[in-house]
């Protein structure tokens, strides 16, 4: 395990599935679940039955019985279209307000979305792997860029309001500098912690890679990773503007040639049948989505954009409205933001900040009710049933619950033992109405968790006196609420200098390049296992006649030297490999699951580069040159010192046959 | 509650309290439209309850009675119809102990009952 994301996790504040959500996740690992139990789990959250239904029944073909229980939805559906629905509602469900302002929360679930069916789509259409594996990656691909922007939501929200246009590639760098760790890093942590399988997380911590290092990995990671970058770029396509569709395009293009199997009118088609399962599950889920037209068409007009930069308006016909989600699931999801918003500007709610939640299955209950608690200032939502209450809280968050004992579907009892199973229902304010005025029944909803109750039939001023009871108690509880945010904000913040500091220790201060503690710790895991076939290589440089430089020209021409050369030699490597300064003029590259023949021509890359690079500083103005030994990880290397000291015999070979030249290790 | 005064109570019928009508005008001030959509909710809501009473008198379905009894009973009390109220309790009451003898007279009584109260309800409303 990373141990920045431990410090990430201790801050107590990283997005997760919520209760149902997670367990589902966990009995899907184990590959002997039964449809019975999956329907069982699910059917334990209300409110999550309730949209599956909806789901399953939206589904179907007319004329067919309706689906009326989730164990009929397991075998129309089958079992992993049931299980990433489920797991997909927890987590959009879960996280769609936050206190990271400039994190737009809708728009990063409908991506997610979108990538997610693209992938599936993708695994289905060209049987790459399995169409439900390829959802949750493509789902969860960047759900490290929620996690930093729940942990720091004010940094994070700066970073991005700075870098609105950074590439993939350019926010993972930000990242790292500014948080010690990047979202990639963060997501396949994640990915770790919640179980799931290792293909899934190599997957998505590799996506920004052109092909993963690690030789001999799994193949199904390497597979994985190949959808996942097919469906990056596509699902950006899905997002943009018209105006902006020429960059994710060429993306795509680009990432398809790179698929010899896939041809581009395949992945056209494979893209149109995702549009349009986006669109349904964005209504589900109460997502934003937008129209998107045929590929190919969009194509067509990316082309264009590219030779004409500004299009003219008429150019630009009926491709693409944006489509709204049912109005009223984003209005209320807007509102909720806004509710939240309000409550961390101002110290101390206030009453028109209160929402309650009444539950009754009268609807003149309700209405009266919710009449007399808006005269005195309070926000009110109402809930016509047990199930729909729960569904209510949790989406949102209300700070009073007045419910009815006696309800279809499930009872007030109920709803309270229910809502105390959560974590934002715990802080909830409950009061029960009871019609039944006997003292055992008083004491079934206090043991449930009930604050209070009032008998039937209602004294509204006896009611409001309740109420105003709670009030005081939702407050205080807010007040609690608010230092414990302010606590773990600090705590995150001593946790990103942790991290700092912990850099600082394997980075090399003149170069920023990781240090030698930092190559031996890498050379150590390399070699974590003696017997392992994993192959590496290690390139040794040395800048020739550095110490004529330092005593001709002084030391600060000598650091620039050394700062000039550190930044040539990172600028020319692959992904997976790693440049670092052992110390003086004496570097070493790093390249895990490379062979000889590429890491041989990357060092006489190396080489030529520098030798053709002119530095000028002060009085110096000329190029320098590098030696080089080149040395690749043999059997009969036990101990990464080995493997160094190979590369370090071919570089003395260099040295001695005359400098600026590349020599490969020849064998003991 | 405010000392407002409301020339529809000087008349109100027995069926109806005039405490409850009075809390429930007096919400008027805040809500306009409150007194007449719970008029219109509670005519609308109450004779499918009604019937299900009566049959589940008729079919001495105990549990039903009860369940159907309940619902009427809460929306009687808020509209101050304060006798339909007392027979719904009643049947409630009968509907729970599985005491069914001489129910459908009282159901009857109920219906009649939410007639008038009704009737009244509209009166003020009017």
């Amino acid at each position: 395990m990373n141990p920045t994301f431990d410090e990430l996790k201790l801050t107590g504040n990283l997005p997760s599935p919520s209760g149902v959500g997670l367990q589902i996740l966990q009995l899907t690992q184990n590959e002997d679940f039964s449809a019975e139990q999956l329907a069982q789990t699910i059917q334990s959250d209300p409110a999550l039955t309730g949209r599956l239904l909806k789901m399953s029944n939206s589904a179907q073909v007319g004329g067919v019985k309706e689906i009326a229980t989730v164990g009929e939805a397991v075998v129309r559906l089958g079992v992993s279209a049931v299980r990433n629905v489920a797991l997909g509602f927890s987590l959009v469900s879960s996280y769609r307000t936050g206190r990271c302002n400039n994190f737009d929360f809708n728009r990063f679930w409908s991506e997610a979305l979108a990538r997610a069916i693209i992938a599936q789509t993708i695994a289905r259409e060209t049987r790459m792997a399995q169409p439900a594996e390829a959802y949750i990656c493509g789902l969860l691909a960047t759900i490290g860029k929620l996690a930093l922007a729940t942990v720091h939501p004010q940094p994070y929200g700066e970073m991005i309001l700075a870098q609105s246009t950074a590439t993939d590639d350019q926010i993972a760098t930000l990242e790292s500098e500014r948080f010690g760790i990047n979202h990639r890093e963060v997501a396949a942590a994640m990915l770790q912690d919640w179980r799931l399988p290792e293909p899934h997380r190599e997957a998505v911590a590799s996506v920004g890679q052109r092909s993963v290092p690690k030789v001999g990995g799994p193949p199904l990671a390497a597979k994985l990773r190949r959808i996942l970058r097919l469906a990056f770029p596509a699902a950006q396509v899905f997002m943009a503007q018209l105006k902006d569709i020429a960059p994710p395009i060429e993306r795509l293009h680009a990432v398809c040639r790179e698929e010899p199997g896939l041809e581009l009118d395949e992945l056209y088609r494979i893209c149109d049948i995702a549009a349009r399962e986006w669109q349904d599950w964005g209504k589900l889920l109460g997502l934003t989505t937008q129209r998107v037209s045929a590929l190919k068409e969009l194509a067509e007009v990316a082309k264009q954009n590219a030779s004409a930069p500004v299009p003219p308006a008429a150019a630009t016909p009926a491709a693409k409205t944006v489509a709204s989600a049912p109005t009223s699931a984003r209005k209320s999801t807007d509102q909720s933001i806004e509710a939240t918003f309000e409550r961390w500007k101002n110290e101390e709610l206030t009453r028109n900040q209160m929402t309650v939640l009444i539950a009754d299955d009268d609807p003149i209950t309700r209405r009266v009710l919710g009449s007399h608690l808006k005269k005195v200032g309070f926000q009110v939502i109402e809930a016509k049933d047990g199930k729909e209450a729960l569904a209510q809280a949790l989406e949102h968050n209300p700070h009073i619950v007045v419910t009815d004992w006696q309800m279809p579907e499930l009872d007030g009892v109920a709803v309270c033992a229910r809502l105390r199973d959560t974590e934002i229902g715990r802080k909830m304010y409950v009061l029960v109405l009871t019609g039944i005025d006997d003292e055992a029944h008083v004491i079934k909803a206090f043991e449930a968790g009930a604050d209070d109750y009032v008998s039937k039939p209602i004294n509204p001023p006896v009611l409001l006196a309740r109420v105003t009871a709670g009030e005081r108690l939702a407050r205080l509880q807010d007040r609690v609420e608010r230092d414990h945010v302010r606590m773990r904000d600090q705590l995150a913040q001593m946790a990103i200098l942790n991290r700092k500091l912990r850099q600082t220790a394997v980075t090399d201060a003149l170069t920023n390049l990781p240090n030698r503690r930092f190559a031996i710790k890498l050379l150590e895991e390399v070699f974590v296992n003696p017997a392992s076939e994993d192959r590496c290589c290690v390139i040794g440089i040395d800048i020739d006649f550095f110490k004529k430089v330092n005593d001709g020209f002084g030391h600060d021409v000598g650091d620039i030297v050394l700062k000039e050369v550190s930044q040539t030699l990172a600028r020319n490597l692959r992904a997976s490999d790693r440049v670092c300064r052992l110390g003086g003029e004496e570097f070493v590259v790093i390249c895990p699951g490379a062979d000889l023949p590429s890491t041989t021509q990357i060092a006489e890359r190396l080489r030529a580069t520098v030798a053709a690079h002119k530095i000028q500083f002060k009085t110096f103005d000329q190029c320098v040159t590098i030696s080089v030994g080149v040395a690749e990880r043999v059997h009969s290397m036990r101990h990464y010192d080995d493997l160094l000291k190979a590369a370090d015999e071919a570089l003395y070979t260099s040295k001695h046959n005359g400098r600026n030249r590349v020599t490969v290790f020849a064998g003991a | 509650m405010s000392d407002k005064e409301y020339p529809a109570l000087s008349t109100l019928p027995e069926c109806l309290d005039a405490e409850v009508i009075k809390s429930l005008l007096d919400l008027g001030d805040s809500d306009p439209t409150l007194f007449k959509e719970l008029v219109e909710t509670f005519l609308a809501d109450s004779p499918p309850r009604l019937e299900a009473m009566s049959l589940a008198a008729k079919a001495a379905q105990a549990e039903a009675l009860e369940r159907a009894a309940h619902g009427l009973k809460s929306s009687a009390g808020n509209m101050g119809a304060r006798i339909l109220a007392e027979l719904c309790k009643e049947l409630e009451q009968r509907g729970r102990t599985g005491n069914l003898e001489g129910v459908e007279p009282l159901v009857m009584k109920a219906m009649r009952e939410f007639e008038s109260a009704g009737a009244a309800l509209r009166k003020i409303d009017g």
